[in-house]
């Protein structure tokens, strides 16, 4: 038969967890009473800019009216529009959909900026790591440009983390990070909105798999062919 | 006293070699558990008889329709059902055609007649509003059966809405996994539009099974 436990030590349990109540409460209330400004921090952990400063061209990765930006840049005082090509999917192929450099090459002419700056960097281009290389070999190539580089804000982090890896400190210091805001969110208020919290979430993914993934291989792509479309009804496995 | 704290270190180092435990299993058999977690998603199944059309859900036109095309070039099928997601910034800013269009287009260009091609009028955003477009469709069409097209990390949720809208219909359907390029249920994780689209997926489902 156990001991029986002396009363101060019940009364010191219980105190024990009176505490803890109140420290989680106060906790939960200070949650609630600053989440706007947590939210707001958390978020800004996604986002990297780097000061404005004038480069010689500029590189379209993704981001909210990136067009519209590359185009007031071009204005600004910048000659060079650099641009990559994807592989082509299959609705590429098809015509259905233009291929990423051809679009932004249409868009960027309507908004003013000549066919002859607008450069394709070499080779098909299908990872976040491949275009951080092809932009390094470029830069390499280039000794004496310097880029500004567009991308979506709550990607940006991952596009520093993926630029800042190939290169050589030399052409990394080259690279100047523009980091759109997207037109219906931003690091103030992206819990408010479906594609906000996508956003959020999704930049934090994708942050992770850079960092876990920068040391190894892209993984191969794979194509779909007819057969496997067939399959997905047959249950039919052999191609 | 002293024994009560040596009871209580000797309980917690305990805990902790258990977790540690937990911890180490869970890494050892990572590979197990997250090919699990993928392929749990996928409920396709076999489009064993004919159904009188097929619906594509939103969100995928890079295989889903492909696979609805072939439904019809099987002859389990008469009519393709296209749903209309809203439309994006892009579609507004004339970058890209909606991918209405881009899935009619992706249709046709296949080959199938114009006539065969139904283009649902009621705007969705979600695959709740799909849900309810199909449940309308049957109430208006009581002799039709529909094959109902997702991607195979999206069978499942699909199936639960499409469950919980449809009523007594749901059992006039029939889900059909379409595969997803370069990743399935057992290398999601590999690629970072897998980790993504698998994890928001379980998200999505949290959030329907909370509602």
């Amino acid at each position: 038969m156990p001991p029986p436990v002396p009363p101060a030590a019940t009364s010191n349990r219980r105190s024990r967890w009176t505490r803890r109540l109140l420290f989680a409460i106060v906790l939960l209330l200070a949650v609630g009473a600053f989440h706007g400004w947590l939210l707001t921090g958390l978020a800004s952990c996604l986002v990297f800019e780097d000061p404005p400063a004038p480069t010689a061209a500029v590189l379209l990765l993704d981001g909210d009216r990136q067009f519209d930006t590359a185009a007031r840049l071009y204005r600004e005082g910048r000659r060079t529009i650099l641009v990559y090509r994807s592989r082509p999917d299959r609705l590429v192929r098809m015509g259905v959909l233009p291929q990423g450099d051809e679009l932004a090459r249409r868009e960027l002419s309507k908004r003013g900026v000549s066919n002859e700056d607008v450069v394709v960097l070499a080779g098909e281009l299908n990872s976040k790591s491949v275009i951080a290389a092809a932009v390094g070999n470029w830069l390499r190539e280039h000794p004496e440009q310097t880029a500004s580089v567009l991308c979506d804000r709550f990607t940006s982090r991952v596009w520093k983390l993926n630029l800042q890896w190939p290169a050589d400190p030399g052409v990394t210091e080259r690279v100047r990070i523009v980091a759109i805001p997207n037109r219906r969110f931003n690091e103030t208020n992206w819990w408010q909105s479906k594609p906000g919290l996508l956003a959020f979430a999704n930049g934090f993914l994708r942050y992770g798999f850079h960092a876990c993934q920068m040391k190894n291989k892209d993984s191969a792509f794979v194509e779909r062919t007819p057969a496997e479309f067939r399959a997905a009804f047959t249950g039919d496995v052999t191609p | 006293m002293k024994s009560v704290i040596l009871r209580r270190c000797t309980r917690r180092r305990l805990l902790a070699v258990i977790c540690l435990a937990a911890v180490l299993i869970v890494y050892l058999l990572r590979f197990t558990i997250l090919t699990c977690l993928g392929q749990w998603l996928n409920v396709g199944q076999r489009l064993d008889e004919p159904v009188d059309a097929v619906m594509v859900l939103g969100g995928g036109a890079l295989t889903r329709p492909f696979v609805a095309v072939e439904i019809l070039r099987a002859g389990l099928a008469r009519k393709i059902l296209i749903s209309r997601p809203e439309l994006s910034d892009e579609n507004r800013d004339g970058l890209i055609p909606s991918e209405l269009e881009i899935m009619r287009q992706i249709v046709l260009r296949s080959g199938i007649a114009t006539d065969s091609i139904v283009l649902m009028t009621t705007v969705v955003d979600s695959t709740e509003r799909e849900a309810q477009v199909a449940a309308e469709y049957l109430k208006n069409h009581p002799a039709e059966r529909l094959a109902i097209v997702t991607n195979d990390y999206h069978t499942r949720r699909t199936r639960w809405l499409f469950k919980r809208t449809c009523g007594s219909n749901f059992e006039r359907l029939v889900f059909i996994s379409a595969p997803t390029d370069d990743f399935d249920g057992s290398n999601w994780w590999r690629y970072e539009s897998g980790l993504i689209l698998y994890v928001d997926e379980y998200l999505k489902l949290a959030k329907t099974l909370i509602r």
